[in-house]
């Protein structure tokens, strides 16, 4: 069995993270507590809310905190919503690496107009008022990854703020983030134990959790084995296919419990949108790009993979003043995408959506497959009938182009 | 003596309440479709003349020309004078294709007869029910149109 300890125990803050988890540690006193949820029969012997979860992040650098809380809500919102598109990172890392912009007042104007406090921590409030954009088809351009360029240029508190609304917009014009938002602030556990955090999952609430120096999202529990499953941020590669195991005497060790913290979040049940799903198997899924377009659209195609905000946040950015590739070193890639809005639903032999699918070769040249590519809307799926045979592979330094219809 | 002025408009004209990628609309020689998922409002807004030989235009009937499909059903009608709302439907269930005559389920009568000021906007919420397995609810607006009353 793989130990948190021996993956994590050595690992320190990094240091843009650390302001942030000063400020969340003093934030879990003004947190409401969670109570614990009525159990109405004998929680499941096994549970795997992992299993809802497709999109596995890789933090890169830093960002612990945000790419654990958003596997918990891609997870719930893939339980109340099957085909919700994948959450964007883009505000919260914002609002957490640009403290200057909202910091001394207490939170930020948005582009209508709207102040959004901030007094329970940016991201709570941010993500209750006005909400969270998906990912892969935001603006691109600093207005839309302001936590990456704007990390390092100066422009001015003015064009700073401006930003803090656009994050939430799209290319095509219309906001998204009110879709997806919080339905209050996070509930701490008063006490983080197997029993209780077992009865948390068991009443479908995957966690973040917090050990010293790290955030994982808990979706799963063994009662035979006597272990939790988490979902790390660090990609595929990392874990068993990025999904760790902690055991139950770990965490209740009354000397060094592996949780210092846990937190339950609820969700304002997002409606369904019309979405693609897509997995592909590689051996480095930065090799590949994805374009999704409708079909004689004068718009151009738009690229969701890999998305605009996968630039480096690192440090070797912040130093040199440009993006960097995003240091993911993920194998396979399986993500929900919100379509082009100028895909009028459903997709039809005059209406068809289309998937892009170049392989570079720039990291490894083993080529790869496309196991899945599905549009949805609601209950309404549609597959692509070229893999209606099985995966369509692919090879490095080629292009390929599947259609559904 | 009394005359009576109809006034219409077809079903392209239709926008809904709230626009977003939650919503698709496809607009057909025959109307505009909507498929999404909950409740959605959708707004005709009917050129009204609201004086005719010098007289006020009174409000008796409206009418809304659709079809529905998968599940979606009409729940509730109002009429708006401007900004000032004149009638209510509540209750309702409508379902099935009224598109292309009149019928009880797309006409309604406004009992007694209120004077036009401002012009007139006629609002249909659309309950389009949960996602379901192969199919999203739909609506298709036909036409929407009103008969006026003057003395």
């Amino acid at each position: 069995m793989e130990h948190i300890e021996t993956t994590f125990e050595e690992r320190s803050v990094h240091p843009l993270d650390e302001p942030v988890f000063e400020r969340m540690e003093a934030l879990a006193y003004q947190l409401p507590p969670a109570t614990s949820p009525p159990m109405h029969r004998a929680p499941p012997a096994k549970l795997d809310l992992g299993q809802h979860l497709h999109f596995i992040r890789h933090q890169g650098g830093a960002g612990c905190f945000a790419y654990a809380l958003l596997a918990v809500w891609d997870i719930m919102n893939e339980m109340a919503c099957p085909y919700t598109p994948n959450l964007s990172l883009a505000p919260y890392m914002l609002l957490h690496r640009r403290r200057d912009i909202w910091e001394s007042r207490g939170g930020a104007v948005t582009r209508d107009g709207r102040f959004v406090s901030f007094k329970v921590g940016p991201e709570y409030g941010f993500f209750q008022e006005v909400g969270n954009p998906t990912l892969g088809t935001e603006m691109v351009g600093y207005s839309a990854n302001p936590w990456c360029g704007l990390t390092n240029l100066n422009l001015g508190p003015v064009a700073l703020e401006g930003s803090v609304p656009t994050v939430g917009w799209t290319v095509e014009g219309l906001n998204e983030a009110p879709m997806y938002r919080l339905a209050g602030l996070p509930k701490v556990l008063p006490r983080v134990t197997s029993e209780s955090l077992i009865l948390h999952l068991a009443a479908g609430h995957p966690m973040r959790v917090q050990i010293p120096s790290h955030f994982l999202a808990l979706v799963g529990y063994d009662l035979a084995a006597k272990t939790f499953t988490y979902v790390d941020s660090a990609g595929d590669r990392k874990h068993n296919a990025g999904f760790g195991t902690v055991t139950f005497a770990e965490v209740d060790d009354p000397k060094r419990p592996y949780f210092s913290k846990a937190e339950v979040i609820d969700i304002v049940s997002p409606r369904p949108v019309p979405a693609a799903r897509i997995r592909f198997s590689h051996s480095n899924r930065m090799n590949v790009g994805l374009w999704l377009s409708v079909e004689g659209s004068p718009i151009p195609r738009r690229q969701i993979w890999p998305p605009p905000q996968y630039h480096d946040d690192g440090l070797e950015s912040r130093f040199l003043g440009h993006w960097m590739p995003w240091d993911d070193n993920s194998r396979n890639l399986h993500f929900t995408v919100r379509l082009p809005t100028e895909l009028i639903w459903p997709p039809g032999p005059n209406n068809r959506l289309v998937l892009d699918v170049h392989d570079s070769g720039a990291y490894t040249t083993t080529g790869g497959q496309l196991d899945e590519f599905t549009a949805a809307f609601g209950g309404h799926v549609v597959k692509c009938d070229a893999l209606n045979e099985g995966p369509a592979q692919f090879g490095s330094h080629s292009h390929h182009r599947f259609f559904i219809e | 003596m009394s005359k009576i002025q109809a006034s219409w408009v077809h079903g392209a004209a239709v926008v809904p309440e709230r626009e977003g990628y939650f919503v698709t609309r496809r607009n057909y020689r025959n109307g505009s479709a909507f498929k999404t998922h909950g409740k959605e409002w959708f707004l005709f807004a009917v050129p009204t003349p609201v004086l005719v030989d010098s007289k006020r235009a009174k409000l008796i009937k409206a009418f809304v020309l659709f079809e529905t499909g998968s599940g979606a059903r009409i729940t509730d009608l109002e009429v708006f004078d401007g900004g000032k709302k004149i009638a209510t439907f509540g209750g309702l269930s409508l379902t099935g294709n009224h598109s292309t005559s009149l019928d009880q389920s797309n006409s309604w009568i406004i009992e007694p007869p209120i004077s036009m000021t401002f012009g007139l906007a006629i609002c249909v919420r659309v309950d389009f029910g949960n996602p379901q397995v192969g199919s999203v609810p739909a609506i298709r607006f036909a036409s929407a149109g009103v008969d006026l009353l003057t003395d």
